[in-house]
């Protein structure tokens, strides 16, 4: 069905959604679902998890979509950040944390690598793979994993002042690799 | 704001990875809102992010899309009340808005046709009031032209016993060759009559034809020119007028 169905813009998404039209909801998740789920199951760690802070997501978005506005950017951007602050605060939670002690070992991010591999953005991947690890090991801390600059002066024991300047330098290395 | 600067201080991109605190990202956005080459960096910024993202994107499990619709349905309900779902209220409501505007309408239609029409015999009548002032003027002046022209002679005509305080006035102008009759206060002639001016020429009377009454001020009736006059006479003869006065029915005269 997918792929017969013609994509609709996001700027059409979100003027649906800010008419109240579940089209937008829809729309969202036709065209970024996979992306939305991909980040918050990175964070999460757990497919089980991962569906709950999915639906708050997109439920947050249809609840807020007022507050999106061109200043913020793109609003994938917009959404994305919903949905990595929403998978952040579920890690940092009490209930989260227990949970973790007792439960299964987390798949590493190798392995959904590997099987992402197969479905599509090959390209863009395999591109992203090719930057400099400490860069991609910073912006992992940072993003994914919900560091503070602090804390990821701590843990890859460079001066704090240093974190800045290297995060510009990985944005950069990144962009120039995906030109 | 040094634009270049800000950029390359590297506050986009702590944005971009939501390292900001809440004041600092308000200022970003506004920066963003004001200055197109920020806005343009910060785009930038959140694409490379977006590619970077990439490497994680997952499918979720079929089943999540309508887990997903499912409870933002049950969430917007209260919303949705008055928004998608129509309430016959709503319908209502609009016909009668509709019925109210025709009516509005119709009305204001109405008093623009009564307006339209009041205002349309307003200028029927002033063209009149109009026409009647032009014409008057045009009577004055030719009035004027005549009684003020160097060459006229006035003979007046008193009136006789039978039609007190009449009189009339022949414009004899023999240096244009022109004459007027102008009468006044006389009486209509008793049916079956008319009023006859006579000239008088070497003693002899001379007719200058049958005249009806014209009542109003600076009226000019034009005359039939006549050189050497010596009177002029009125008289009430039968109408069409008669060849010779009828003397015992001279209404007025008046020498030259």
């Amino acid at each position: 069905m997918r792929n017969i169905q013609s994509k609709i813009s996001d700027q059409e998404l979100v003027s649906l959604l800010r008419n109240k039209d579940k089209k937008g909801i829809n729309g969202l998740y036709q065209n970024h679902s996979r992306l939305l789920f991909g980040v918050i199951l990175r964070i999460v760690k757990k497919q089980d998890i991962a569906e709950n802070v999915m639906q708050e997501v997109f439920l947050k978005i249809w609840q807020n979509i007022e507050s999106y506005n061109p200043s913020k950017g793109y609003f994938l951007a917009w959404a994305m950040n919903i949905a990595r602050n929403a998978a952040i605060d579920m890690v940092r939670s009490k209930a989260y944390r227990k949970e973790q002690r007792t439960d299964e070992v987390v798949p590493s991010t190798a392995q959904q690598f590997s099987t992402e591999m197969k479905v599509g953005h090959i390209g863009v991947r395999e591109v992203v793979a090719t930057l400099d690890p400490k860069y991609k090991t910073l912006i992992d801390l940072l993003y994914f994993e919900g560091y503070t600059q602090v804390e990821v002066a701590e843990e890859l024991d460079i001066p704090l002042g240093t974190v800045k300047s290297r995060v510009r330098k990985a944005f950069s290395e990144l962009r120039s690799l995906l030109k | 704001m040094n634009i270049k600067e800000y950029i390359s201080s590297g506050i986009l991109e702590l944005y971009v990875l939501g390292q900001t605190s809440a004041q600092e990202s308000q200022e970003v956005e506004k920066n963003a809102g004001q200055y197109p080459e920020i806005a343009d960096e910060l785009e930038a910024l959140q694409i490379a992010l977006l590619s970077f993202n990439q490497t994680v994107a997952k499918a979720p499990p079929p089943h999540l899309e309508q887990k997903i619709l499912d409870s933002i349905k049950g969430r917007s309900s209260g919303q949705t009340a008055h928004g998608n779902n129509s309430s016959p209220y709503l319908w209502i409501g609009l016909l009668a808005l509709a019925l109210a505007g025709m009516g509005y309408f119709y009305q204001q239609n109405q008093r623009s046709t009564a307006a339209l029409a009041s205002l349309q015999s307003d200028f029927a009548k002033l063209k009149k009031d109009c026409e009647a002032v032009q014409n008057h003027f045009a009577k004055q002046n030719k009035y004027i032209a005549v009684v003020g022209d160097t060459g006229d002679r006035a003979v007046a005509m008193e009136g006789q016993e039978t039609v007190p305080g009449a009189f009339g006035v022949v414009h004899w102008n023999p240096k244009k060759r022109q004459a007027f009759l102008e009468i006044k206060n006389l009486p209509d002639p008793p049916p079956g009559k008319q009023y006859q001016l006579w000239a008088i020429v070497d003693g002899q009377p001379t007719d200058m034809g049958v005249f009806d009454i014209e009542r109003g001020e600076m009226v000019l009736q034009e005359l039939p020119f006549i050189a050497a006059p010596q009177a002029f006479a009125v008289t009430l003869e039968k109408a069409g007028g008669s060849a010779v006065p009828t003397l015992d029915q001279m209404v007025m005269i008046g020498n030259i």
